[in-house]
């Protein structure tokens, strides 16, 4: 009983150091044009170019992932990959995603916040 | 004007350096490039913008002749009268002010061997990297009588502009009971569901104001994209309103009487209120002076990095680019921008080309407030791009209402990213 409710706080304070620790790691963002360097040339930045042409942060209706952790756009993608019954667009792009490029995906994502 | 605009030779354009302050997992070298972009449509805008995003301090120069651009998604629903042009018109403003040099002149001659682009007024712009994004061109002799006059009363509406305005303003005014006639061109053309999704439009408009009236769709093809969706629209909502003729069925058109107000296929003569003529299509002009069409007229690719295998240090990218099964879109357009991008700054850095995963959306509206979509997913790891297996396909055909009108939804805000991940602009 006890572990289930550390468990989480936890789990919490892992993601939020290591979400810290990426944020330390990235370059002083100007104004609304990141310098993503490093990752800007990575193969998680050429399989996410998709995903902001709905995405993009003009705080509109589709949902805005900036926010989300890695953890989380990653749950988010299997689960439409692995829902066989789902037919919306998301359900029919992640279809053609492998376990790998999802992963790769969602440290893009996360890291380009 | 600006200093540069009064040189006659820019071909002294400084290079900036691009520099990368954490590249530890990359490099840690700067490079110096010249990039220029011909094209300010959702291709060459959406390449220019992520190139300033992801490089800042890179030298980015966008060559386009028109002040402003006049979106060709979502102007079919023009036609349904609640939206308007103007909410269809972005400027390069937003570029302007992230830094791009965006020049209104018209790019008239690309020399690849010395790396120069000509412009309108006798400028010369020297380049390290040149992306083309060029468009369509129409092969308007591919119809006897498609000339110039043909092309105002028979407005193809197909290049955006406001040629949408007038192809409205002629349906407006046709007399309850008129022929429509729609003619769609044999593939690959640009949007192919947007016929269709015009189709539906204008269906829409007769049903509830000229009821009397009726559409044909004569048709360069055997089928269609979105076919089975489409047609069980037109079946709910617009009976005995749309006829659609394949090509084998009498669909080809083969000339035009403008003067007469005639369409004429191999087997009739159509007397109409008003023709939607769509011509056959190539890739943009500036593609075939700068010696990148081959024999299709469209522009060959290596699919890794949308370079061309005509040409050395030039990149095609958008509706003008041999990309099938990827269709000719605004979504594919802006995908290929964006990776096309991403592997010239890996390539100005030494790093290979690589491989990865595209895809495209694309929504039609089958009614002013409802839509459908189509999605496809492909591979760049081999010689072409390919479809990825089990992966894509459309919206259902048990799609209830309230899917269909959240489609539409999610078309609104596709288009609000789309022209904001382009012009800057929401």
């Amino acid at each position: 009983m006890m572990s289930s409710k550390i468990g989480p706080i936890i789990l919490g304070a892992v993601l939020t150091l290591i979400l810290l620790n990426a944020c330390q790691r990235q370059a002083v963002p100007r104004a609304d044009m990141p310098l993503l360097t490093d990752t800007s040339l990575s193969k998680g930045a050429l399989l996410s170019v998709s995903c902001n042409n709905c995405h993009a942060k003009t705080g509109l209706g589709i949902p805005n992932y900036s926010n989300h952790s890695a953890k989380r756009i990653k749950k988010y993608l299997t689960f439409y990959k692995t829902d066989t019954n789902g037919t919306s667009v998301m359900h029919r792009m992640a279809r053609g995603l492998s376990d790998e490029e999802i992963a790769l995906i969602a440290g893009y994502l996360e890291a380009s916040k | 004007m600006m200093d540069w605009g009064r040189r006659n030779t820019l071909t002294g354009l400084a290079t900036f350096p691009l520099t990368f302050t954490v590249s530890q997992k990359i490099s840690a070298q700067s490079v110096m490039a010249n990039i220029v972009i011909i094209g300010g449509g959702f291709g060459g805008a959406s390449a220019a913008m992520f190139l300033k995003k992801i490089s800042p301090d890179l030298n980015i120069t966008l060559v386009e002749p028109k002040t402003s651009y006049y979106a060709c998604p979502f102007s079919n629903l023009l036609i349904d009268g609640k939206r308007e042009i103007t909410n269809q018109k972005f400027s390069y403003e937003g570029l302007k002010s992230r830094g791009v040099n965006v020049i209104h002149l018209r790019a008239i001659d690309v020399d690849p061997v010395k790396k120069t682009v000509t412009l309108s007024e006798s400028q010369t712009l020297s380049y390290d990297k040149l992306i083309i994004s060029p468009g369509i061109a129409f092969q308007t002799n591919a119809i006897d009588g498609y000339g110039e006059l043909a092309q105002k009363s028979m407005p193809h509406a197909w290049a955006g502009g406001q040629d949408i305005v007038r192809l409205v303003r002629r349906l407006k005014n046709i007399n309850d009971g008129s022929t429509v006639v729609i003619s769609v061109p044999q593939a690959p053309y640009r949007c192919p569901p947007g016929p269709y999704e015009r189709a539906s439009l204008i269906a829409s408009y007769l049903k509830q104001n000229k009821p009397k009236s009726k559409l044909i769709i004569l048709d360069g093809k055997e089928n269609f994209s979105k076919q089975a969706l489409f047609e069980r629209a037109w079946a709910e909502l617009y009976p005995n309103i749309i006829e659609w003729r394949s090509a084998s069925n009498d669909g080809r058109v083969v000339s035009v009487d403008a003067s007469k107000n005639q369409v004429i296929t191999d087997f009739e003569t159509l007397n109409v209120g008003l023709a939607n003529i769509i011509p056959p299509q190539k890739a943009g002009h500036i593609a075939e002076v700068a010696g990148l069409v081959d024999i299709t007229g469209w522009c060959p690719i290596n699919p890794v990095d949308f370079s061309s295998t005509l040409q050395n240090d030039i990149y095609v990218i958008g509706d003008a680019t041999i990309a099938a099964p990827m269709p000719k879109s605004a979504f594919s357009a802006a995908v290929h921008a964006k990776i096309c991008a991403i592997q010239i700054l890996r390539n100005l850095k030494g790093l290979e080309p690589q491989p990865t995963i595209l895809s495209n959306t694309c929504y039609s509206f089958i009614a002013p407030e409802r839509a459908v979509s189509i999605t496809g997913v492909y591979s760049n790891s081999g010689k072409a791009i390919q479809s990825v297996p089990g992966a894509g396909g459309t919206t259902p055909l048990t799609a209830t209402v309230l899917e269909k009108t959240a489609e539409a939804y999610q078309a609104n805000i596709w288009f609000q990213s789309m022209t904001h991940n382009a012009f800057g602009s929401i």
